[in-house]
């Protein structure tokens, strides 16, 4: 089913939660909305599911208003990250209960209990109650219960935030492919952007209930629309460096204290237009800032801190008074108080108007400031 | 300070005379022993004193024939003064069954109606509409519970007064043209036992059942209607099983209250307005032991029927235990994987 949403809001007193949001989600499609916690994403995800009332807005479920219509007519699927199983009724009665308030024969809801605790691999926990299972079975029971009326839209409300690590990482996987499977339209909420970017096809991020962004993963990842966006996706997050910006016969420099380098000239043609007063905010992720001998480094730097993550190093370096990390690869060889060159990979720069937060950079299809 | 980081680290053994000096020996290690029983003194001597001794005693004096004439003559508590015969009386009385049938009527009908019902229907309602609507309901119901029962019953009898005075009458049954006009406790003195005990018994269990309710995780209605719930089913298959404990405990609680509570009846038909019409056991015992008909208060039978009415409440709790499947209730989980 397809969803759309046209400005949207809702107000709780004064408190905007959801700020005129726009937002289409394609049918069969997986869109993670994301966020930090209290920028709106799960009053969003209960607008969807009719448990709230837009202050004002519509939302259509392909193509028809769905604003007036109780939670039990829109046939979703809900899945919480407390789980939200009823503690007094068995797994059975739990994934039963749909069917139940839908008056299916006993005979069918049975065979149709079975299915989706098989699918969902916790066929044989049928007689257990939610205190009886550990986190990652009532997360499947949940699941299950959410699968077995066959929904048109299944959401997901941060459902692996209370599991541990590996369970997450499995789960994960296991979401992503059962909607597949099923090719159902799913909205996902949650505030971690790995499991963002892992599962979904496209992310839409919110922070203070405004849509910042809505693209697919790896656009949000290369070509972030505001700063907010590019400090929020990608992990470990993007350098920041605050830096003037000047133009020179010989091209376009970014010079702060304790750095001078040369940027684009397409870059530098699109920042000349834009930053007002010459000043610029760069955004470098660790992986584009790389360890260099002396005479190919845009600056020098100590190392401040390393922190091993197996296949890389975290690097931390400082220099004057600003930090600046590096994914380097591992082992690092460096020691801690040791001065070393480093080359930012200028291609990979992102330049944002340090008053509109915008990036200068935008590819057009992003918000205009 | 170092004294008693000696005294710590020496625990059970005896402290060096030296550093704590003769007269600290004795005091600490008694000190160490009665401590315990000296901060719960105050308590254990209230218990003992005002709980368990009369406790005692009313059983006691439940087989001795102790009353106002034989008061400083009878010696109560030689068990050779002790013998059944009150428990044989109380079960030979003739009114003996309507007694009982009233105390049954009397809690039966109170606790369904109001104590538990109506408190259900309150908490329900005031926990499903705004918030502080609800609570500003709730608080007008607590008015019957914080005015002195004396004055709160004497109000409800010069409302049930006759014609001209009675509000009821006045303004309600004679414009409506419904009977005569009559003193309402005289013709319905059991509407009116209910209502004013009610009234009163209905606001613990509606603040009991509301706090629970709205202490419901929010998740599991959200579910429940994302489920395809309506609200009265959301009430019924998920709020009500979870407020099991509040039910079992209001039931419980407000069952032995109504038991031993004959205050309001004594105050508005002093169990009449008929021969035993209204009286429940209670109030008989109340009646037998504290005033007399004939100028002799009957203690010792008065005490058996106390008795009998304390076995009525235990094995009324025990039931309600079995019924509510207590057992069920703390089961201990069984995880075996992840
Ligand atoms: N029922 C409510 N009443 C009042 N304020 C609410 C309510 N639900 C959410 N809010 C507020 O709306 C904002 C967004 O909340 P929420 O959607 O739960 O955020 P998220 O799920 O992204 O963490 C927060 O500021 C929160 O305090
Ligand atoms: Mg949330």
């Amino acid at each position: 089913m397809k969803i759309a949403l046209e400005a949207l809001n809702k107000h709780f007193g004064k408190v905007k939660a959801v700020d005129s949001l726009d937002l289409e989600i394609g049918d069969g499609e997986f869109v993670a909305l994301l966020g930090p916690s209290g920028c709106g994403k799960t009053t969003t995800l209960l607008m969807l599911a009719g448990i709230y009332k837009p202050t004002s807005g519509h939302i259509c479920f392909d193509d028809r208003v769905v604003n007036h219509l109780l939670p039990k007519e829109r046939n979703i699927g809900m899945v919480f990250q407390s789980y939200a199983l009823y503690p007094h009724m068995t797994t059975f009665d739990n994934i039963a209960y749909p069917l139940k308030l839908k008056r299916v024969r006993r005979k069918e809801m049975k065979e149709r209990v079975q299915r989706s605790a098989d699918m969902m691999g916790i066929g044989d926990l049928l007689d257990r109650r939610p205190a009886q299972l550990s986190g990652g079975q009532q997360q499947r029971v949940a699941l299950a219960r959410a699968l077995v009326k066959e929904p048109a839209i299944l959401l997901f409300d941060e459902p692996l935030s209370n599991l541990d690590a590996k369970l997450r990482l499995r789960m994960r996987g296991e979401i992503k492919r059962l909607q597949e499977d099923l090719a159902v339209t799913a909205v996902y909420v949650t505030h971690d952007q790995v499991e963002a970017m892992t599962m979904a096809s496209r992310i839409a991020v919110m922070n203070y209930g405004v849509l910042q962004t809505y693209g697919a993963p790896n656009q949000l990842y290369d070509h972030p629309d505001t700063l907010f966006v590019a400090g929020f996706i990608g992990a470990p997050p993007m350098n920041f460096l605050e830096m003037t910006f000047k133009e020179r016969d010989d091209g376009f420099y970014l010079k702060s204290q304790a750095l001078e380098i040369r940027i684009l000239a397409e870059q530098g043609a699109l920042a000349k237009q834009d930053s007002i007063p010459q000043r610029v905010i760069m955004g470098i992720r660790p992986e584009n800032v790389s360890i260099v001998a002396e005479r190919d480094g845009d600056f020098k730097a100590e190392v401040y801190l390393i922190e091993p993550l197996g296949r890389e190093d975290l690097v931390t370096f400082r220099f004057v008074d600003e930090e600046i990390r590096a994914l380097v690869s591992a082992p690092f060889d460096g020691r801690i108080g040791e001065t070393i060159c480093l080359k930012l990979d200028k291609e990979k720069a992102h330049l944002f108007n340090p008053e509109t937060e915008v990036s200068v950079l935008r590819t057009g299809n992003g918000r205009s400031s | 300070m170092k004294r008693r980081t000696e005294k710590i680290g020496e625990r059970g053994k005896p402290p060096l005379p030296v550093l704590l000096g003769t007269r600290n020996i004795g005091f600490s290690r008694m000190r160490g022993q009665l401590a315990p029983y000296a901060f719960l003194s105050p308590t254990l001597i209230l218990v003992t004193l005002f709980f368990f001794i009369p406790l005692v005693m009313v059983f006691i004096l439940s087989f001795t024939k102790l009353d106002m004439t034989n008061f400083g003559i009878l010696e109560w508590w030689k068990p050779v003064n002790w013998s059944l015969d009150n428990y044989v009386k109380i079960f030979t009385n003739r009114f003996l069954s309507r007694i009982l049938g009233n105390t049954i009527m009397y809690v039966a009908v109170t606790l369904a109606l109001f104590n538990v019902g109506m408190a259900l229907v309150i908490a329900l309602i005031t926990t499903h509409i705004k918030r502080r609507t609800g609570f500003a309901f709730r608080t007008l119901w607590f008015l019957p519970r914080i005015t002195p029962v004396v004055v709160y019953t004497m109000m409800w009898r010069a409302l049930a007064g006759p014609a001209p005075m009675g509000v009821i009458n006045k303004y309600f049954l004679v414009p409506l043209g419904i009977g005569g006009g009559e003193y309402l406790l005289h013709t319905h003195p059991w509407v009116f036992i209910f209502l004013v005990n009610g009234f009163i018994g209905a606001s613990f269990g509606m603040i009991l059942f509301a706090s629970a309710i709205e202490s419901i995780p929010k998740d599991y209605t959200i579910a429940s209607k994302v489920d395809g719930a309506t609200t009265w089913q959301t009430i019924r298959y998920v709020e009500l099983p979870m407020i099991k404990w509040p039910l079992l405990f209001v039931t419980t609680y407000q069952t032995l209250s109504l038991l031993t509570s004959f205050e309001q009846i004594m105050l508005l038909t002093d169990g009449g307005p008929g021969l035993y019409q209204t009286e429940v056991w209670s109030l008989t015992a109340y009646h037998r032991a504290l005033t007399s008909y004939f100028g002799n208060t009957q203690w010792g039978y008065g005490a058996a029927w106390s008795v009998v009415l304390v076995i009525i409440g235990v094995v009324m709790a025990v039931i309600y235990l079995r019924v509510f499947k207590f057992r069920e209730l703390v089961e201990e989980p069984k995880i075996d994987q992840l």
